[in-house]
Order: structure tokens, then C-alpha cells, then sequence
């Protein structure tokens, strides 16, 4: 550099300082971007609620924003109606029964693992996480094979001459263990949350001063694990009144639960008190949210650990009583891992009725799934629909992000980020029927289009727990730099900003992209002629299966998986958390 | 505050700058004026301005009220992507997707410089900063040293007429610190940028500057050289922060030209002041410890001609700190720190007659706490 360059350079800039360019003001360019996130929300979301809402309180069942009626005959029905009442009250009996056997088996799993040292934690978690990955539907085609009169279990008594067989499928037992496995990832991880950040020398110095072991855990251990405890039981409780494909699926004919209720309802267009008995489920579902949310913080809709690993400091050394926790710890794994293993060689099957130990080896189902004109459209449609999905997600959730990043800190941004978060918290059958209502008159029904924006409904808050987590991360100063450095606001955003985050943008978009392509209820609802593969699959459970489903169900498996591993490799970094809100 | 004459050009001015946050006032009337290639120091604790005013040379934040000038040109609504400044952030703010060499030639890049040139200069750039050969590496593989080079580096590489630097070396080591004091100092003379300096740290202050100006709660409390500011700092804030000082507090008796006569402890001390004050005014006046002398009773020691006794008193604490030994002496019922030669032989428990040159106490504004 010499001196007559950079007096040059400078009398060069002198001339051009000064005179500003006119562009349109930030603020401008921010609601012109959230005006259509805000419409869709509306119609998409907003609406569907409001128009069940307004079916609740009407006699007839009809909203009609002419005249819209006031009557709380649907919800006195809740409470005279014999089978409604019988129906209200199995779905919170069986929602009891799978929160407390989960809280049961979580716990000393929970504890395991916050004493355990931070690698072998790790490990465990992942072998934990694994089903978020893995399709509702598949998990639950798995139980009826290890659960079914010549399944797994059955078989192995037999084997091992301990009577049987048993009736483990389609009662209400099955329904219990079918929850407790879709429920206790969540509740391990909210525990583990609260336990990996109790100093374990808390308990040690309870004992210095004359406390027994019990005494200790009692009156120090728990008092400190109480908030996640309890934040857990809540959550667990309120995501099993939700329920819809576990009953669906592995119940039988008298279990029907609040959210099979309203879909039954709904199909015959009897929409007055399935709109009130849906109304009910959410109004008991935010409030246990609220609850849960205020004593445990917003981590709880992360998923993630929030503990800083104080507790693995002082790993547990081994004895009789950890033996214990390990036994349950091996359990726990059995029951969330055995499925996943049982699938695939059913798949293999020769015979047309599912039985075990499988008999033979074919390709045959495959060759089936591959050429059958009703799977293949599935497979595209389900694939068009989540693409779409996730490129419209992560669209969202990257606008969202970056504006509710830009508000100050208050109450405002509170709301906001709290209505982001509002689709979770949602039972997905109200929803379904909401949405369902709405895009009837929208003329919707039925296209890949509505399909999207259902789905996107539930997958861009997924989209936003990544995105916003990955901005957080970007040092502002490095935007800061690059408008010093000359960069305009749009260049400062695809030249520093976007690279930075190229990996969590892969992540949203896989997010939202299984989201979709494992939906079912709201595809239920959607698709009556052309289905999406977990509807189709769906439907074959329901009417009896075959082993196509079983290898559908590998391929799917294969899939997810082909996609983490994708999604793994690329990031390095792990989203599981995020997935745990996925819908039940 | 002028820190040259009106007429010399400035490369960077402000004017009247108020800014207030949430209703707080962060800087309140601050007028500055900086000329062309000067190193120019905002010193002053966390949340006195320094950063604010900062931030408001660059665009980075708009001020309630004033004008930020620079080389003459109201830039006030000038977007920060148009001043060309370059600015260093306390955090480097280095891309960590880019290279060395491609973050320095990010804002070649930005002004369209065609590709045989960006090479050229990111070339000189990195000779210049000392990290030739390191041009592929990514930030995250360099040490913070490293880092920050690179950060001023790439602020320079587009010849900007003002580098605003934030606090640069404040993640880093106290040695370190100077050693890439010194260096930033010779890149910004072999450049003859115009530089702002934020920094809370006195001694990186009076190591790099041409001027210093002292800031606290949002003003400006004094604009010079280090030898001015610390011979003659202007208010009690500017002597305490600006190392270690004796302050004595008093009525004034009188005043004889710039000679003003303060009454502490029962005794009168004469102070150098330039502003007038009326008798009966509460005053301080401001002694270096090494102006103050501590002679043990009965030697003459070694004391300057022009020598004031203040008062006798006694050693209690000595502080060894190498060729010298600081001194806390108990003298009129008041704790003054003094400093002598460490083999002078003044021990704890010594009684010292005490005093200071003619010229050493300077008197302070009392209002300006």
C-alpha cells in the first residue's frame, strides 16, 4: 500500500460519503415479510380453534358468524351424557395409569444417567432418543407384532413354558404400555433436566451432619428435584389425554378416548359435543402447560437437558441399590428399543399372516410395496407434501427467528414467542378436525397444498426451536462488522449471517420435513381418496395386517434414519431435543 | 472540548452528542474534535459513554441529539455501511466461515476492487499485521493475539479515514496487551489512520495515545496528553483514575494569581490552580505519591530545593515494587501515600518529616466528584 493509493482511496470515499442511497426503512421490510406468516397463521390456525369453538357453543353443532348462538347444552352433555362421561372419565383413567407407571420407570433411569459420567450419559440418551426418530405409527405396527396372540411375547412364554398365550393386543393394557413407551424419552429427559444440575455433595453433607441415607434423599434430594418432577407429571399427563393412534391402534373396541371420540363424531359431522369435549381437552391442556412451563422454564419445549452436569461430577459407584437403576435402566431400553428390532425381519415374512419367530425369507413384500400403484402415489404424495412442508417451515421459522431476535425483551416478545410455541402445545386431533373444517370451506380439502399448510402449522415451531437457538448463537458483532465494513443489511444477512447457520438451516428443513412425512391425524382428515403413506399404512392396521406394512414400515425406518444420518454428518450437531415436541 | 485549533482539520467531530436509553441518559452533551491522523483515547470506566460514543461515530447506534462529522461531512444520517470507517469490536467479530485471507478481503469484495488488487493488498495486509502465511488459516485456528491482528487488519484493508477500535485488547494478557499496543500503534502511524481508541485500562492509554480524553456518567471530563492530564487533571475523577493520587481536602484562604492557598489540617498548602475560587470554598488538591517525600527525622535525605514541609509523621506500611518502594505514612491525622528510593532505608515504624516540591499539589474542582 503507498500513500498516493490511500490518499486516492480517501478522497474517493470523501466524495461518496454523504450521499445516501433510499431505501425502504427496516421496519417496513419486516411486516411486509410477517404479513403472510400472520395470514396463514390465521386462516391455518387461529380460525380452525375459533370455528370449534363456535361449534361447541351452538345446539346444532353449525358456527355460524351470522347469528352465532351461546348454549353450553354440549358441555352440560359432557357431564349427563352416560357414554360421553364414561368416555371422559377411561381417558383420564388410562392417562393416570401410563403417567405413573412412566414416572415409575423414568425416575431411577433419570437418576442413572445424571450420576453417571458425562460419556456413558451421552450414549444412553442416544439409545433413549432413538424412537423421536422413528414414526409413531411404526412403533405402534411394532407393539401389535410383539404384543399379538403369535407375537414376540406370546411366543417367548410359550417357549419358555409359562402358559399364555395371553391377550396383551387390542384392550386397554396395551394402550397403557403403547403410551408409557412414546411418553418416557419426555419424561427421562425432563428429570435428567433437573437432576444433572443437583450437586451431589449436597447429599453427602446432609450425611456429615447425622442424616441417613433416606433421610437424605428425602428431606434434601427430592425438595431439589420436586419442580421437575412435578413439571414432568403435568406434561406426561396432559400429552396423554391427547392420545389418538396409540388407542386407535392397539385399543380395542370399548377403548375409545376423547380424541377417538371426536374423530368419530366428526366423520359423521356431529360436530356440537366432540367440539365441546375437544374446547375441554384444551382448555385442561394449557392450563397443565402453563403449570408445567412455570415451574421447569421454556426448556421443557426444547427437550433439552438444561442441567449444567454438576450431579456426574461424583459418578456413582456401584452396589446393590444401582444395581437397581440399571436393571430399570435396561428395561426402559428394551421396551423403547425391542419394537424398532422386531419390524424388520416381519418384513422378510413368507406367510400372509403376520406370526413369530418369522417363518421363511422373501423380498416378496417388497417387491409388493415397490410396484403397487397405492403405495407408490403415497410414497410421492407424502414426499411432495413434506418437501413443501419444509421448505415453507423453515421459511417461517426463519423470519419468526430473526424478528422476535430483533424485539426487545419484554412482554411483547414474551406473547409472541409464546404463540409460536401455541401449535405444540395444541392436542393435534383438534387441530385436525379444525383445520378439516376450515379448508372444507376453503375448497382445500383434499389438495397437497392444504396439506402443507396444515402440516406446516406444527412443524414450523419445531423449525423455530433450531433456528432461533442457532441465531442466538451468531455474535451480533459479526453483522455489526460487516454493515462497518460496507456490507448492506440484505448482503450482511446471505454473506455472514446465513453461513453461519447453513447447518441448523439443514436441520429445520429435516425437521420439518420428518414432521410432515410421519404425520398422520391430520392427514386422516385430509386425504380421503389420495392418501399419504402414514395414512395408508394407517388404514391397513386398522383393517388387518399385512406384511407390505412391514416393509413399508423398514423402508420408512430406513429413511429416518438415512435422513439423521444425513442431517448428522452436515450439522454435527444434535436436534433431537426439538423432535420431542412432535406431535402424538 | 478542543484538542487542537479550530482551524486544523478534523477527521472525526462531534457535536453536541446527547444519547439517552430507556429514558437514562448514556451521554449527555459530548462535543469532540479529532485531527487527521491522531491516536485518540476514550478512557473511562464500564458505563461512562466511551462505548456509546463509540458506537455513534460508527452508526451502529443513532444519538438522541448532536452531530457526528467526519472530515467535515455531517454524516448524522449517514447508515454505518456508508461512512467507511473501520471498526475493531472488542470480540473481533472475525467470520468464523471465512478464512483469514477471505475475511480481510470481505470489504475489498464489498467496493467491487478488482481481483488482482484484492490479492495484491489482502497480501500487504497480512504483511503488515505480521501474519503472512497464515492468509488460509481459519480465525478459530489462531490464538487471540492473532485474531485480534486480523480484526484490525481487515478493518484497515479498505482504507478507511477513521478505525474505531472497542476495547481490542482487552481479552488478552497483560504482555501481550503491550507488545500488540505497540504494534497497532506503529500499523496506524505507517497508515496515518485516524484512530479512536476505546479502553478502561490507563496504562494501555497512555502507552498508545497522542491525546486521551477521560470520560465518566456520560460526559467528558477532560480532553489532552497524558503529561497534561496527569500533571494537571482537571477534577477529582481525573486525578483518582488516572493512577494513584493524594487527595487533600480544605477551605480556600486565598488566592494570589494561579497560586491558590488551601487550608487542610490545621496547616496552609499552596496549589497550582487556573481557575479562580472565593475564599471560604470547599477545595481539594491532588499530590502524586512520587512528588511526596519521606525523610527520616534528623537526615537531610535526599529532597529538592524548591522542598514544602508539610508535617511529621511515622511509616506504617511499606510496599516493596522493585527499584522503588511505595509508602503509607500517618501524617496530621491523614493517610498519604509517598514513594522513595526501595535501599533508602525508611523502614515501618520510622518517624519522617514530610513534604513535597513547591509546584506538586494541583487544586481540583470539588464539585466535580
Amino acid at each position: 500500500m503507498n500513500s498516493t493509493e490511500i490518499q486516492l482511496a480517501r478522497t474517493e470515499a470523501r466524495a461518496r460519503r454523504g450521499k445516501s442511497i433510499p431505501r425502504p426503512p427496516l421496519v417496513l421490510t419486516r411486516v411486509l415479510l410477517a404479513v403472510p406468516i400472520f395470514v396463514l397463521v390465521a386462516i391455518f390456525l387461529a380460525w380452525p380453534l375459533l370455528n370449534v369453538l363456535l361449534r361447541s357453543l351452538s345446539p346444532t353443532g353449525v358456527a355460524s358468524y351470522g347469528s352465532p348462538s351461546f348454549d353450553l347444552g354440549n358441555y352440560g352433555a359432557i357431564f349427563s351424557d352416560t357414554v360421553l362421561r364414561n368416555i371422559v372419565i377411561h381417558t383420564f383413567v388410562v392417562a393416570a395409569w401410563a403417567t405413573a407407571i412412566t414416572t415409575l420407570l423414568a425416575f431411577p433411569v433419570a437418576y442413572l444417567l445424571s450420576r453417571l459420567s458425562r460419556r456413558l450419559a451421552t450414549v444412553i440418551l442416544a439409545l433413549i432418543m432413538i424412537p423421536f426418530w422413528i414414526s409413531i405409527l411404526i412403533r405402534l405396527f411394532a407393539f401389535t407384532q410383539l404384543l399379538g396372540r403369535e407375537g414376540v411375547v406370546n411366543s417367548a412364554a410359550e417357549a419358555l413354558h409359562l402358559g399364555g398365550p395371553y391377550s396383551l393386543l387390542f384392550n386397554t393394557t396395551a394402550v397403557v404400555i403403547g403410551m408409557v413407551a412414546y411418553l418416557l424419552p419426555y419424561m427421562i429427559l425432563i428429570l435428567y433436566g433437573g437432576m444433572s444440575g443437583i450437586d451431589p455433595t449436597l447429599t453427602t453433607a446432609a450425611k456429615t451432619l447425622g442424616a441417613s441415607g433416606r433421610q437424605a434423599f428425602r428431606t434434601i434430594y427430592m425438595p431439589l428435584v420436586r419442580p421437575a418432577l412435578i413439571a414432568g407429571v403435568l406434561l406426561i399427563f396432559v400429552l396423554s389425554l391427547g392420545f389418538f393412534l396409540t388407542p386407535a391402534i392397539l385399543g380395542g373396541a370399548t377403548d375409545t378416548t376423547i380424541p377417538i371420540y371426536i374423530q368419530q363424531q366428526v366423520e359423521v359431522f356431529q360436530w356440537g359435543k366432540a367440539s365441546a369435549t375437544g374446547i375441554l381437552l384444551l382448555a385442561i391442556t394449557v392450563v397443565g402447560f402453563a403449570f408445567a412451563l412455570r415451574l421447569n422454564g421454556t426448556g421443557l419445549l426444547g427437550g433439552r437437558p438444561t442441567g449444567k452436569g454438576m450431579a456426574g461430577r461424583e459418578p456413582l459407584r456401584f452396589s446393590p441399590s444401582t444395581a437397581l437403576l440399571w436393571v430399570a435402566t435396561g428395561l426402559v431400553l428394551v421396551v423403547l428399543l425391542l419394537p424398532l428390532v422386531v419390524i424388520v425381519p416381519t418384513s422378510f415374512e413368507t406367510t400372509q399372516s403376520l406370526t413369530w419367530p418369522p417363518r421363511g425369507f422373501t423380498m416378496h413384500w417388497y417387491g409388493d410395496v415397490l410396484s403397487d400403484e397405492i403405495w407408490t402415489t403415497a410414497i410421492l404424495k407424502s414426499f411432495l407434501v413434506a418437501l413443501g412442508t419444509a421448505i415453507l417451515s423453515t421459511a417461517i421459522a426463519l423470519v419468526l427467528a430473526r424478528t422476535i431476535a430483533a424485539m426487545r425483551q419484554g412482554l411483547v416478545r414474551a406473547v409472541v414467542e409464546g404463540l409460536v410455541f401455541a401449535p405444540l402445545v395444541v392436542p393435534v386431533i383438534l387441530l385436525a378436525v379444525g383445520i378439516y373444517d376450515v379448508e372444507t370451506r376453503l375448497n382445500l380439502i383434499g389438495t397437497n397444498g392444504g396439506l402443507i399448510f396444515a402440516h406446516t402449522m406444527i412443524a414450523f415451531p419445531l423449525a423455530y426451536i433450531v433456528l432461533s437457538g442457532a441465531l442466538a448463537n451468531v455474535d451480533p458483532a459479526l453483522e455489526q462488522a460487516a454493515w462497518t465494513l460496507g456490507a448492506s443489511r440484505a448482503r450482511t444477512f446471505w454473506t455472514v449471517v446465513i453461513p453461519n447457520i447453513l447447518s441448523s438451516l439443514f436441520g429445520a428443513l429435516v425437521i420439518s420435513f420428518v414432521t410432515s412425512w410421519d404425520e398422520v391425524v391430520i392427514a386422516l382428515f385430509q386425504t380421503s381418496i389420495q392418501k399419504t403413506l402414514p395414512v395408508t399404512i394407517f388404514s391397513d392396521l386398522k383393517s388387518g395386517v399385512q406384511p407390505s406394512v412391514a416393509a413399508i414400515a423398514t423402508l420408512l425406518v430406513a429413511v429416518v434414519v438415512l435422513a439423521v444420518a444425513v442431517g448428522f454428518v452436515i450439522s454435527g450437531r444434535r436436534h433431537r431435543g426439538a423432535r420431542a415436541t412432535a406431535a402424538a | 472540548m478542543e484538542l487542537a485549533q479550530a482551524s486544523s482539520p478534523a477527521a472525526l467531530e462531534a457535536r453536541g452528542i446527547r444519547h439517552e436509553f430507556a429514558g437514562a441518559s448514556a451521554l449527555d452533551d459530548v462535543s469532540l474534535r479529532v485531527p487527521r491522523g491522531q491516536f485518540c483515547t476514550l478512557l473511562g470506566p464500564s458505563g461512562s459513554g466511551k462505548t456509546t460514543l463509540l458506537r455513534i461515530f460508527a452508526g451502529l447506534l443513532s444519538p438522541t441529539a448532536g452531530q457526528v462529522l467526519i472530515d467535515d461531512t455531517d454524516v448524522t444520517d449517514t447508515p454505518v455501511q456508508e461512512r467507511g470507517i473501520g471498526f475493531v469490536f472488542q470480540s473481533y467479530a472475525l467470520f468464523p466461515h471465512l478464512s483469514v485471507a477471505q475475511n480481510i478481503e470481505y470489504p475489498l469484495r464489498l467496493r467491487r476492487v478488482d481481483k488482482a488488487r484484492r490479492r495484491r493488498q489482502v497480501a500487504d495486509m497480512l504483511k503488515l499485521i505480521g501474519l503472512e502465511g497464515y492468509g488460509d488459516r481459519r480465525p478459530g485456528e489462531l490464538s487471540g493475539g492473532q485474531q485480534q491482528r486480523v480484526a484490525v487488519g481487515r478493518a484497515l484493508v479498505f482504507e478507511p479515514e477513521v478505525l474505531l477500535l472497542d476495547e481490542p485488547l482487552g481479552a488478552l494478557d497483560r504482555r501481550l496487551r503491550q507488545q500488540l499496543g505497540v504494534q497497532l500503534r506503529r500499523i496506524q502511524k505507517e497508515t496515518g489512520t485516524t484512530a479512536i481508541y476505546v479502553t478502561h485500562d490507563q496504562e494501555e492509554a497512555f502507552l498508545l495515545s497522542d491525546v486521551v480524553v477521560v470520560m465518566n456518567e456520560g460526559r467528558v471530563r477532560q480532553a489532552g496528553t497524558q503529561a497534561e492530564l496527569y500533571a494537571n487533571p482537571a477534577d477529582l475523577f481525573v486525578a483518582g483514575f488516572l493512577g494513584d493520587t493524594n487527595l487533600l481536602h480544605g477551605k480556600v484562604k486565598g488566592q494570589a494569581r494561579d497560586l491558590v492557598t488551601l487550608e487542610v489540617c490545621g496547616t496552609s498548602v499552596d496549589c497550582r490552580s487556573l481557575s479562580t475560587f472565593s475564599a471560604g470554598a470547599e477545595a481539594a488538591c491532588s499530590i502524586r505519591p512520587e512528588d511526596v517525600y519521606a525523610l527520616p527525622v534528623g537526615s537531610d535525605g535526599p529532597r529538592p530545593d524548591d522542598w514544602v514541609p508539610f508535617g511529621s509523621g511515622t511509616v506504617e506500611e511499606s510496599m516493596f515494587l522493585g527499584s522503588r518502594a511505595r509508602l503509607s505514612l500517618q501524617v496530621r491525622g491523614k493517610r498519604l501515600l509517598a514513594e522513595t528510593k526501595s535501599d533508602a532505608g525508611v523502614e515501618v515504624g520510622t518517624a519522617v518529616t514530610v513534604g513535597w516540591r513547591r509546584d506538586a499539589p494541583v487544586l481540583l474542582a470539588h464539585s466535580h466528584g
